[in-house]
C-alpha cells in the first residue's frame, strides 16, 4: 500500500483542483470579456452575449473561449474521476479500474497547460482588433486577468498533483515488485510466519462492530493522559489512606467499649497496645515512596503484579496452544460471497467455502 | 497465666490481624487496577470509545430526490424574470411592474412588446446577453437536469435498500455512493452553469444601462428563479462533495487500521 500522506495531498490537492475549475467555469460565463466600441458608444460582451453576436472579429474570439470552456468541463469531469478513484484504491477493490481512474488524472496537467495558452491568447488577440477591447474592472485591471489567475494557479495545483501521481505510480510499481519477490521467497518463509501469526491469538481477532484503536499513534498521547492521571491517583490514594486509617481508629474505639463492657478489669493494657499498634501504622505512613505508598505495601504490590503477570503470560500461551477448543466465526466468502459459519481450531488453518469450494485463510 | 491477664488476648489480636489483612486486601484491589494501568498493563476503558460510521450516507438518494423536487416546484410556480419601468403616455409617467414565469409567458399567458425588444438584438447585439429563447431552452435544460437527479437519487436509494437486503461489502457501498455523489456533482455545475447567465445579465445590465433606457425608461430587473435554484444547487453541490469526502475519510481509516493491525484473507463479517 502506497504512504497514507501520499494519498491524502493528491486528494487535497485534486479538491483544490476541483474549487478552481468548477470556479473559472462559473467566472467565464458570469464576467463581461470584451468591449466594443460602436457609433452609439461602448457595448459590454459576456460570453452568452459574444456566442449571439455575428461579428466576425467577435465570434474568432468567441471559439476561444469555446474551446477554454470545454477543456475546463474536462478537468472537472476527471479530476472527479480521479478522486472516485483515489477512493476505489482505498477500497482495495477493482485496483485495476482504480489504477486507471487515476492515471486518467495526469491527464488533467495537460489541459490546464493547455487552457492557460488559450486565455494568454485571447488576451493577445483582443489587441489584434481595433474596436474591440479588454473589459476592465478598473484600467489596469482586466475581468479576464481573473480568469487568467485561476488558470494559472490552477496549473500550479496541476503540476503538484502530477509530481505526486509520478510518487503514487512509482510506489505502486514498487509494491508490486516486493510482492513478486515474496511470492518467490513465499515456500522458505512458511515457518516463520507462522511463528508470526501465533503473535496474534485468537482473541484478538477483531469484530468489525467493535474495532480496536489505533495503538501506534495515540500511544504518546496515553502516555501523557497516564501521567495526569498517575498524579490523581497518587492524591486519591493518600486521601483514601486517611480515610481508611479513621475507620480502623473508629473499629478500634467500638471494639474497645465492646471490651471494656465485657471486661472493666483488663481495661488498661488493651487500649495501651491498641494505641501502639495506631502509632506504628502512622510510624509506617511517614516512610512512603514515590508511589505515595509505604514501602512494605509497594513491595507487597509490586509482587502482587508479577504474580499476575505470570499468571497472564502462561494464560497467553495456553491460549495459543489451545488446540483443542473450536471456535466458530462467521466468514464471508471473498469469491462468492457467501456467508457461513466456520468452525475452527487454529488461527493458521484453511477454511473451505461450501458454496464455491474455495480455500482461505482467517 | 499471670494474674490480670486476659484469656482471650491472643484470639482479639488475631482478629486484628485478620482485620489488618482484610483491609490491605481493600487497598490491593482498589489500588491493583491502578498502578496496573500507570505502568502500562492494562488500557483505560475510553481507549475503546471510538466511534464508526457503520452505514453509508444512505440519504443522499431521499436528499437528491427533495432537492430536485422542490427546484421545480419552483421553476414551476416562481416567476423567473421581473421588471419595472416607466411609460410615458400623453406627458403622465406610469410605472409597469412585470412578471414573467418559465418559458418566458406572463399570468395572462403573452407577453409586451416592449419588453421583447430588451432580449432582441440592437445592432446585432443583445444587450444584456439573454433572448427568449434562452428562457426556453434554459427551462427545457433544468427540467432534464433535474429529472437527472431525481434518478440518481432514486438509483441510489435502490442500491441502499439492496445493500441493506443482500449485505454488500461496506466498500462497495461506498464507492457505488461516491461514485453517485460524484455524478450528481457534475450535474449541479452544469445547472449552475447554464443558470449563471442570468445573474451575469445583471453585471450588463449595469454596464450597458445608457442603451437599455433607450428601450425601458428607468427599467430594473431582478431574476428570482436562477438566484434561488443557485442557492439550492451549490447547497447540494457542498454535499456532493462532502459525501465524497467522508466516504475517503471513512476508507482511508479502514485501510490504515488493516494494514497495522490484520493480514487476513477473509473479513470476519457480522
Amino acid at each position: 500500500m502506497v504512504g497514507k500522506n501520499l494519498v491524502n495531498k493528491i486528494k487535497k490537492h485534486l479538491n483544490l483542483l476541483l474549487l478552481l475549475s468548477i470556479t473559472s467555469l462559473i467566472l467565464i460565463n458570469f464576467l463581461p470579456w470584451i468591449v466594443v466600441s460602436e457609433q452609439t458608444g461602448d457595448i459590454f460582451f459576456n460570453y452568452e452575449m459574444m456566442k449571439k453576436n455575428d461579428n466576425l472579429e467577435v465570434s474568432e474570439l468567441t471559439g476561444i473561449i469555446d474551446s477554454i470552456v470545454v477543456l475546463t468541463w474536462m478537468i472537472i469531469i476527471l479530476g472527479l474521476i480521479c478522486l472516485v478513484g483515489l477512493i476505489v484504491y482505498l477500497s482495495k477493490k477493482f485496483q485495476g479500474l482504480s489504477l486507471l481512474m487515476m492515471g486518467v488524472g495526469s491527464f488533467i496537467f495537460v489541459l490546464v497547460v493547455i487552457v492557460v495558452y488559450l486565455s494568454f491568447r485571447f488576451i493577445q488577440g483582443v489587441r489584434e482588433f481595433e474596436n474591440i477591447s479588454l473589459a476592465y474592472l478598473f484600467t489596469p485591471f482586466s475581468y479576464s486577468f481573473v480568469i487568467f489567475v485561476f488558470m494559472l494557479l490552477s496549473m500550479l495545483i496541476s503540476v503538484v498533483v502530477l509530481v505526486y501521481l509520478i510518487m503514487f505510480f512509482w510506489g505502486v510499481y514498487k509494491d508490486f515488485k516486493s510482492a513478486k519477490k515474496k511470492k518467490i521467497s513465499f515456500e522458505y518463509s512458511k515457518p516463520q510466519r507462522r511463528v508470526e501469526n501465533k503473535k496474534f491469538p485468537s482473541n484478538v481477532i477483531p469484530n468489525s462492530e467493535e474495532e480496536p484503536e489505533d495503538w501506534s499513534e495515540d500511544s504518546e498521547k496515553d502516555k501523557k493522559e497516564e501521567k495526569t492521571q498517575f498524579e490523581k491517583d497518587r492524591e486519591q490514594t493518600k486521601k483514601k489512606r486517611e480515610k481508611i486509617e479513621e475507620e480502623v481508629k473508629a473499629e478500634e474505639t467500638s471494639s474497645k467499649q465492646d471490651e471494656a463492657s465485657a471486661d472493666l478489669k483488663h481495661e488498661k493494657k488493651p487500649k495501651e497496645e491498641k494505641s501502639d499498634l495506631v502509632e506504628k501504622e502512622v510510624k509506617k505512613t511517614e516512610g512512603k515512596s514515590k508511589l505515595g505508598f509505604h514501602h512494605e505495601f509497594e513491595q507487597v504490590l509490586l509482587s502482587a503484579i508479577e504474580k499476575k503477570k505470570k499468571q497472564k503470560e502462561v494464560s497467553k500461551k495456553e491460549l495459543s496452544q489451545s488446540v483443542d477448543k473450536i471456535k466458530k466465526f462467521k466468514v464471508r466468502c471473498l469469491k462468492c460471497k457467501h456467508v457461513f459459519v466456520a468452525e475452527v481450531k487454529d488461527v493458521d488453518k484453511r477454511i473451505k467455502c461450501p458454496a464455491c469450494g474455495e480455500e482461505g485463510k482467517l | 497465666m499471670k494474674f490480670g491477664e486476659d484469656e482471650n488476648f491472643d484470639d482479639s489480636s488475631a482478629e486484628r490481624e485478620s482485620r489488618e489483612r482484610i483491609i490491605k486486601q481493600k487497598i490491593l484491589d482498589e489500588n491493583y487496577k491502578k498502578a496496573e494501568l500507570s505502568i502500562g498493563l492494562k488500557r483505560g476503558k475510553k481507549t475503546f470509545d471510538i466511534k464508526s460510521k457503520k452505514k453509508p450516507f444512505s440519504y443522499l438518494g431521499i436528499f437528491l430526490i427533495i432537492a430536485a423536487v422542490v427546484c421545480l416546484i419552483i421553476t414551476e410556480q416562481i416567476p423567473w424574470f421581473y421588471v419595472k419601468y416607466d411609460i410615458n403616455n400623453n406627458e403622465n409617467m406610469t410605472t409597469i411592474e412585470e412578471s414573467y414565469y418559465k418559458d418566458f409567458v406572463n399570468k395572462n399567458g403573452n407577453n409586451y412588446n416592449q419588453i421583447r425588444n430588451l432580449f432582441e438584438p440592437i445592432n446585432r447585439s443583445y444587450l444584456i446577453g439573454l433572448s427568449i429563447d434562452d428562457f426556453v431552452a434554459t427551462s427545457i435544460l433544468s427540467y432534464y437536469s433535474f429529472l437527472m437527479l431525481i434518478f440518481l437519487g432514486f438509483f441510489f436509494t435502490v442500491f441502499v435498500v439492496l445493500y441493506r437486503v443482500f449485505k454488500y461489502s461496506y466498500e462497495t457501498m461506498i464507492i457505488i455512493q461516491s461514485f453517485f455523489a460524484a455524478t450528481s456533482a457534475v450535474v449541479c455545475v452544469f445547472l449552475l452553469f447554464i443558470f449563471v447567465k442570468f445573474i451575469a445579465a445583471h453585471v450588463l445590465f449595469y454596464y450597458n444601462t445608457s442603451m437599455i433606457h433607450q428601450i425601458l425608461l428607468n427599467a430594473s430587473i431582478s431574476f428570482p428563479v436562477p438566484v434561488i435554484v443557485i442557492i439550492i444547487v451549490s447547497f447540494i453541490l457542498k454535499i456532493c462533495f462532502v459525501i465524497v469526502k467522508s466516504s475517503y475519510r471513512e476508507l482511508e481509516r479502514r485501510t490504515t487500521y488493516s494494514t497495522k493491525e490484520t493480514g487476513f484473507t477473509y473479513k470476519i463479517h457480522g
